[in-house]
């Protein structure tokens, strides 16, 4: 049987420091995506995710269980993300040209293949997305990723960013308004 | 579900409400008056058409799983006897707790004067200036017994090294009544022998005076003679 967050927490803090690698493995996608979402350069995303669980480790003994783990978790994660969005330009998301460079090669289509026109078209769509949501402001592309992506309810963002739920709704709805002008404009565009 | 307020984008104050049905978040009711809501609003029902499309578009941006990560912890002393007391029965852990105030007494017997020295999992324990003695810190309860068996076996050696110094001293003091005894009788002797010589040398006094006495007599009766 899978042990909760919270008992595998309470064995952590008993000294069986090994058992918090398992919630390592629990979280460490969701974290991953939610950085590389946010900052759109894969390597600043891994470092993101180990920046965040080291820094949950550490300050374990702080995380007092009125929240769920993995908010307290994202939380961490989106403060090391925007720590790391001031540092580059002013909240805007990396090049997705140096991305593409640097990053995960899984994405790129495989011309070889019966299916290689689809892939590239798949491609071209993805690469839309990735550059119209890393030009939304930073404050809207989070809850945009939460909501899309990771799935989390409108009460569970709000618990993250320590916001009323109607702020959360009225931020997306505004994310998607401009997520959408963008996505016409870049169709249009090519 | 509440009233919004009326924005200039879709020219209705149900934005949220929106939000709540785009995401299926509604209750059943609230579900059932948004609905009735989009019959009747052209731009609510327009906007969310647009947003479904918008969610299908983001939807093509997916990730596979990123390489395992690993979180390399540096475990503390303390960290580690804490997963080991956790570990083990309660009556093996008041056994390391009483492990643990064994350690406590050493501090305070180091800080008492008593030398500790640490090296390759044994603690040397010695006073200041002696000689230490080396206890295996990984059997502490177990030297225990082994301390009491090593006092005993101390106490009983004592105790035959005492009996057969006590049985040196006395044969040593027979032997030196003997040499007494012997001495007394030679002392004996000897005032005896110092006392027939008195004897004799006062005979042998008296005799040289009697002798003396004659010839001086005799020595005058011929000088008186002569005289005459």
């Amino acid at each position: 049987m899978d042990l909760s967050d919270d008992q595998i927490i309470e064995r952590t803090l008993a000294g069986e420091t090994e058992a918090f690698n398992t919630l390592v493995r629990r979280w460490e996608n969701p974290i991953y995506g939610l950085s590389l979402r946010m900052l759109g350069c894969d390597q600043d995303a891994r470092d993101v995710c180990q920046e965040t669980f080291l820094a949950a480790f550490r300050n374990l003994r702080k995380f007092r269980g009125e929240a769920k783990f993995s908010s307290w978790l994202y939380r961490i994660a989106l403060n090391a993300c925007h720590s790391r969005l001031r540092r580059q330009d002013g909240g805007a998301a990396r090049s997705l040209d140096h991305e593409d460079e640097d990053g995960r090669t899984s994405d790129l289509p495989d011309v070889s293949s019966e299916d290689a026109r689809e892939r590239i078209e798949r491609h071209q769509r993805t690469t839309i997305v990735r550059r119209a949501l890393q030009g939304l402001p930073a404050e809207m592309r989070q809850v945009i990723v939460m909501k899309e992506y990771e799935e989390l309810t409108f009460a569970e963002i709000a618990e993250i960013l320590q916001i009323p739920v109607s702020t959360v709704k009225s931020r997306l709805y505004t994310g998607l308004q401009q997520l959408r002008a963008r996505l016409e404009h870049m169709r249009g565009s090519l | 579900m509440k009233r919004n307020q009326q924005t200039p984008d879709s020219g209705c104050d149900r934005q949220t409400d929106l939000m709540t049905y785009l995401y299926d978040e509604a209750s059943p009711a609230e579900r059932g008056s948004f609905e009735r809501h989009l019959d009747e609003c052209h731009a609510c029902s327009i906007e969310l058409k647009a947003f479904q499309r918008v969610r299908q578009e983001l939807d093509v941006w997916q990730l596979g799983l990123m390489p395992r990560m690993a979180i390399a912890v540096n475990r503390s002393a303390l960290d580690a006897l804490r997963e080991l007391v956790s570990f083990l029965p309660i009556w093996v852990s008041g056994t390391t707790i009483a492990t643990a105030a064994a350690a406590l007494i050493l501090v305070a017997l180091s800080l008492a004067g008593t030398r500790i020295d640490w090296r390759q999992g044994t603690v040397s324990l010695g006073t200041r200036g002696r000689a230490a003695q080396s206890v295996d810190a990984g059997s502490v309860q177990l030297t225990r017994a082994e301390i009491e068996t090593m006092i005993a076996e101390r106490v009983a050696a004592s105790r035959v090294d005492d009996e057969r110094r006590q049985a040196e001293m006395r044969a040593q003091i027979s032997n030196l009544s003997l040499q007494l005894a012997t001495a007394s009788q030679s002392q004996t002797k000897l005032a005896s022998s110092l006392v027939t010589l008195r004897a004799e040398h006062r005979a042998l006094v008296a005799k040289g005076q009697s002798t003396l006495g004659e010839w001086l007599f005799a020595s005058n009766g011929v000088e008186n003679e002569k005289e005459k």
